[in-house]
């Protein structure tokens, strides 16, 4: 009796099984990557764009098929919402890793994606960020010829499991959500395009807490990473008697420090090591001291430019606000002390290049 | 067989994520929390030691017993239902909710919250129902399961890239704010491993050795368990987050790994993690009542009694209960109260076992003289 009682009881249990309203796999659709843009319409200012990923039984190069639905709304949560009512599926951004922003909705301002992006539970906080040129909406419409898994081009670029460039700079959403919160540190995002067959990611766009204030070149972003992020794998060139001499970096690393003066100046120390991987001129033991000092020469000068140029857009993504905070161990004063003087701090970039080889060849 | 102590302090070390220390020590960052963590670690250390020196002058007797020999029966009575009822069964209490919450929120968000609490009590009715001996085994082999992911877990936060050291740095600046009552009770609660000694003493009849561990395990997560989201979410960000640390553990990723996202191998961990706790602390409210009830003081029983079984299963009801009238802020607020009640609990423990060996102390000196 007793037996039969605890098994009824048992069985009793498989009656909650019902209301957990788990859905199974080919019930739901997959979104792999979502879009973002501005539209200046006043009744439906933002476009979603959602890339959903087809469940195929073959996999391979430039089979991976998806579908794309967009919507325009007032709001990004009405939009998803509404985009439901186009699809047989259930939505599920569970495996989405992709967010882009359009041009537009950078220069308007983030602060409306961030919020629906920091309150849904379902977001990886290591997904990708990146804004899209020219929108984001028409990034997402490309297919790349050599995707072998819906939405994996992405994944691929921006990580760095697949191609490391060092024209790319990797910005998870966590780190976002710090940035546009943080003292003395302002958020950036990679750019990316479509070019006709895939994906190319080598802009940068500076941000202040809200909107897009400067956007580097190719040329500003590599010094940017290097200089910022360590990022090795990278390289700089210079011209040497007359010709092309490229540096291949294999290692870098960052001080900095940072004057309590009244106006403060900054000194940022590097070190780079790396070899030569490209020169004409037959480099001797002699020579190299030589080139190391044009190297740095010229990587000093440019890094300066570059710090300037970033601090007259009013905007501080290497964090040295919140360096200065730190290493004095500041309080509010400090902070709004550097918030006066940041616009004049001077910028002081010493490096040390060491050439380890020239490569196979003298 | 002093490890088993140990593995009393390293869960309860890590638990506190799921009673919110980690959200009350960052809403005072800028407030006190670094000088209260400061002076949490001086309190604890003194506290733990003391209880744990003071329960060796008792080889293999618990709470309940040495209460049993020095108070009047209205006093250890009280005592023992205060100590068991308002003190260990809301911990349980308040960690299946917040557990069964977050996993719910992470693995699944539309599914009904009570068929995860219903898996998660059933666990945890069984498990603390067992006699005492049981329970510490199958204390020693869930600890032995979980250590690999707790090991992969705690060197993955502690040296990814993406920290933040000029944040940790900045907020340790704020050192010199006099310290938060708030922020001390909440630290001393990531030391009160030892405290598990109240049942557990009774299977300890030798000297425990290896002391220092439990000052030093608690002060390193107490340091973890407050920098770390420090680093990943920076000084400002960091507070807007209500499940603090699963926010953590998801802002991190294993490039190579089978699984991409930390967070799993964070609540599979916790799924562990929680449920120890939680049958640890239900089984030491059963047996403080028992004890209250009738003198009960075994560790090994053949058929596990009756008593223990409806007792547990009363809490794992309670339990249900709680989550009907509970929310997560409301949650929070009644972590926030335990801590505060448990945090003068330890100290009011510490007094009375001092009173305790000193009247032993006594006794031995008078019977010598009477030989």
């Amino acid at each position: 009796m007793k037996k039969v009682a605890f098994l009824l009881l048992a069985l009793s249990c498989c009656a909650f099984l019902g209301s957990c309203g788990f859905k199974d796999i080919d019930k739901r659709f997959f979104v792999v990557a979502m879009g973002i843009d501005y539209t200046g319409k006043t009744e439906t200012p933002y476009l979603v764009t959602l890339r959903l990923a087809i469940p195929a039984t073959k996999i391979g190069e430039g089979l991976a098929e998806s579908q794309v639905e967009q919507l325009e709304a007032p709001s990004i949560a009405e939009a998803v919402r509404n985009l439901k009512s186009h699809v047989d599926k259930e939505l599920d951004f569970g495996q989405c890793r992709v967010f882009l922003f359009g041009q537009s909705l950078i220069k308007h301002s983030m602060e409306e994606p961030l919020s629906w992006l920091g309150r849904r539970r379902d977001i990886q906080l290591i997904s990708y960020l990146a804004t899209a040129e020219p929108s984001a909406n028409k990034v997402l419409k490309a297919n790349p010829t050599t995707e072998r898994i819906a939405g994996n081009a992405f994944f691929l670029t921006f990580g760095k499991e697949g191609t490391i460039s060092p024209y790319t700079v990797t910005e998870y959403l966590f780190d976002s959500f710090r940035r546009f919160k943080e003292k003395g540190l302002d958020p950036y995002l990679p750019t990316i395009r479509f070019d006709g067959n895939s994906y190319v990611v080598e802009h940068l766009a500076l941000l202040n807490k809200t909107k897009q204030q400067l956007m580097l070149n190719r040329r500003e972003t590599l010094l940017f990473n290097l200089s910022a992020n360590a990022f090795a794998k990278s390289g700089i060139a210079v011209n040497y008697e007359g010709k092309r001499l490229v540096l291949y970096i294999s290692k870098v690393s960052k001080q900095v420090r940072i004057t309590k003066d009244n106006v403060p100046t900054v000194h940022l120390r590097l070190k780079i090591q790396g070899m030569v991987e490209q020169t004409a001129v037959t480099l001797m033991n002699r020579n190299i001291p030589q080139v190391e000092k044009l190297l740095e020469n010229h990587f000093n000068a440019n890094t300066e430019r570059l710090l300037a140029k970033i601090r007259d857009a009013g905007v501080d993504p290497y964090g040295f606000g919140l360096h200065y905070l730190a290493q004095y161990f500041g309080d509010e004063q400090d902070w709004k002390h550097w918030r006066e003087v940041y616009p004049q701090v001077k910028f002081d970039v010493t490096s040390r290049v060491v050439i380890d080889s020239t490569g196979l060849i003298r | 067989m002093s490890r088993y102590l140990y593995y009393h302090v390293l869960y309860v070390g890590m638990i506190n994520i799921m009673m919110f220390v980690p959200y009350l020590l960052v809403r005072d960052r800028f407030e006190g929390a670094i000088s209260g963590m400061l002076v949490a670690v001086g309190i604890s250390t003194a506290l733990s030691l003391g209880i744990v020196a003071c329960f060796g002058r008792f080889p293999g007797m618990g709470f309940p017993e040495i209460n049993d020999l020095y108070l009047p029966r209205w006093l250890w009575s009280f005592n023992l239902l205060f100590g068991g009822l308002c003190v260990w069964l809301p911990a349980g209490i308040i960690v299946i909710y917040s557990y069964a919450e977050t996993s719910r929120l992470f693995f699944y968000p539309d599914m009904n919250p009570y068929v995860n609490l219903f898996l998660l009590a059933g666990a945890s009715v069984w498990a603390s129902s067992r006699s005492t001996r049981t329970v510490q085994f199958i204390q020693e082999i869930a600890m032995i399961v979980i250590t690999p992911m707790l090991i992969l877990f705690l060197i993955k936060a502690m040296f990814d890239d993406n920290m933040d050291w000029d944040a940790i740095r900045y907020v340790a600046g704020y050192v010199r704010k006099p310290p938060s009552f708030v922020a001390i009770a909440s630290g001393t609660f990531l030391f009160s491993g030892y405290m598990n000694l109240v049942i557990s003493n009774r299977l300890h009849v030798k000297r425990i050795r290896f002391r220092w561990i439990i000052p030093v395990f608690g002060t390193l997560f107490l340091a973890i368990t407050f920098f770390v989201p420090i680093g990943f979410h920076g000084t400002q960000g960091v507070e807007d987050y209500v499940y603090l640390w699963s926010m953590t553990a998801d802002s991190m990723a294993l490039d190579y790994g089978f699984i991409n996202r930390v967070l799993y191998v964070f609540l599979l961990m916790f799924t562990g993690i929680s449920l120890l706790f939680i049958m640890n602390t239900w089984h030491t409210a059963i047996l403080f009542v028992r004890y209250a009830l009738n003198r009960y003081k075994g560790v090994e029983e053949e058929s596990v009694s009756g008593l223990n079984v409806w007792m547990s299963a009363a809490i794992g009801i309670l339990a249900f209960v709680y989550m009907s009238c509970m929310n997560p802020e409301r949650n929070q607020l009644m972590s926030q109260l335990w801590i505060i009640i448990r945090f003068f609990a330890e100290i009011a423990t510490l007094f009375l076992m001092v009173y305790f060996v000193r009247k032993r102390i006594k006794q031995t000196e008078k019977e010598k003289a009477l030989e």
